[in-house]
């Protein structure tokens, strides 16, 4: 892969992996560096004469590792902060919620979910993968994914009832 | 229930970076492409699947990567990449050697590597013991491979393997024994290493020779001779281009050799014409030999030096 489709592969990318790192490390400027990272160790692989065929699906491997990584060493901060601060809005790219109050039980429940069933309901809704896609990035079988969002709805249903 | 959750999770996908944080990290993320440039153009070896398979096959894929076999051609004897030479390159470039004939010269390019690499060690009064052993060692496993393989080839390539390698292990015993006059550390291991040298070399002759007289004798003599002149003019044009400075003077000869060997095929005596097109074949050889030591370890081979008459601890 040559340096300027890699850009442009930045380009098309980088908000989605923001948005991954964000909705998983539930801090914004973390979230921010843990996506240029994962950029920057692609590349990395790529010029040490690493193949890569697809980069969507290599740049989500290479952040959900980084992921991790950064929850071995951080406890995350509470996404229900999160929440009420409002996403942080920056130039035009306000959240347009109907309902605060619905997304900070939103985001409240997303919290709440142990991290297998949240990083699931993440990659499905807020990331649009397909169960294949994640089952892909996670090493797991499409149908184990398919179950763990099946019960993460469910988990999150019993937690917006408690509400 | 879940249609809310799941509708507002949708509505999650419109968190994005801000316009100018993503200008700023598309600078640093470009300054780092622009920082780590991709690996060097490989040589051509490593673009061969077989190579790749290989390479999982041993399972060092993750570990190594292409840059690390890549830098690995330069590595000597003690150096941390030396394995990665000897044990998985060399090994999977005789992976891609197709046919008999070049397999027997990939080993035979085994031989000379161990040759190139001892003559460096040298240069630099490296070629202690240890080193000197293993190098002695290894020689002797590669030139047993190289002789088996050649055995096995038909006799105009074989008489030509053979040729080919003679010259190589006497071209670089040249080389070392025109080290070992400096008087450096390693000078006495060095002066011993020409003499391992020569001992194999000694034997190549022995079956290159036999098989040149086969041919000699044979019915297609008038052909190989053909075929061995136009294969020593290319080879002889390849070594002009590469021998830099005093090219005709290494070159004359192999040259003159050709010269009386035209002269025997156009009289009809194909036997010999092949026999001396061989011995111009050597004379190249060497040439490209004495001119890569000038050229990378800036040793000058003394034209007058006769290494059969050059007594060794083996005489």
């Amino acid at each position: 892969m040559e340096p300027e489709e890699f850009l442009r592969a930045y380009d098309k990318y980088a908000d989605a992996i923001f948005r991954h790192c964000y909705f998983r490390l539930s801090d914004r400027e973390l979230a921010q560096d843990t996506a240029q990272e994962t950029f920057t160790r692609t590349w990395k692989y790529i010029a040490d004469g690493g193949d890569v065929k697809n980069i969507r699906a290599f740049l989500y491997r290479v952040a959900h590792n980084l992921i991790i990584d950064e929850w071995k060493r951080k406890k995350a901060v509470s996404l229900e902060e999160l929440a009420e601060k409002g996403f942080d809005p920056k130039d035009d790219n306000n959240v347009d919620l109907a309902n605060v109050f619905d997304a900070r039980e939103a985001a409240k429940v997303l919290e709440l979910l142990d991290k297998p069933y949240r990083e699931v309901v993440v990659m499905r809704y807020i990331d649009d993968m397909s169960p294949k896609e994640i089952a892909r990035i996670l090493g797991e079988t499409e149908n184990t994914i398919s179950v763990r969002i099946h019960r993460a709805l469910k988990k999150a249903k019993e937690l917006l009832n408690h509400e | 229930m879940n249609d809310k959750f799941e509708q507002l999770m949708r509505e999650f996908r419109k968190v994005n970076l801000g316009t100018r944080e993503k200008e700023t990290m598309r600078t640093h993320i470009a300054a780092f492409v622009t920082a780590h440039p991709r690996a060097k153009r490989m040589p051509w070896i490593m673009h061969f699947t077989v190579w790749r398979t290989s390479f999982a096959a041993l399972g060092v894929f993750a570990v190594l990567g292409f840059g690390t076999s890549y830098a690995a051609e330069g590595a000597l004897p003690k150096d941390l990449l030396y394995p990665v030479k000897v044990s998985i390159n060399e090994k999977v470039r005789g992976f891609v050697a197709v046919s008999p004939r070049a397999q027997a010269a990939w080993a035979s390019r085994k031989v000379e590597r161990r040759l190139e690499e001892a003559e460096e060690l040298a240069s630099q009064g490296k070629l202690d013991a240890n080193v000197k052993m293993e190098l002695e060692s290894r020689i002797e496993d590669n030139a047993k491979e190289a002789d088996e393989l050649i055995a096995q080839l038909d006799i105009e390539a074989r008489a030509e393997a053979s040729s080919e390698l003679e010259s190589t292990l006497e071209g670089h015993e040249r080389v070392l024994l025109q080290i070992s006059k400096s008087d450096g550390e390693s000078a006495s291991s060095t002066l011993d290493f020409a003499g391992v040298v020569k001992k194999q070399k000694r034997a190549v002759k022995k079956e290159r020779s036999r098989t040149e007289q086969q041919i000699k004798s044979g019915v297609q003599k008038e052909k190989a001779a053909e075929m061995k002149l136009r294969a020593v003019e290319r080879q002889i044009e390849t070594v002009r281009e590469n021998v830099g400075e005093r090219a005709e003077e290494k070159l004359s000869g192999a040259t003159e050799l050709v010269s009386e060997g035209k002269a025997k095929l156009e009289s009809g005596e194909s036997g010999e014409a092949f026999i001396l097109f061989q011995k111009a074949g050597r004379e190249a050889t060497k040439a490209r030999i004495e001119g890569r030591a000038k050229k990378e370890l800036k040793i000058e081979v003394d034209i007058s030096l006769d290494s059969d008459a050059t007594t060794t601890i083996d005489d």
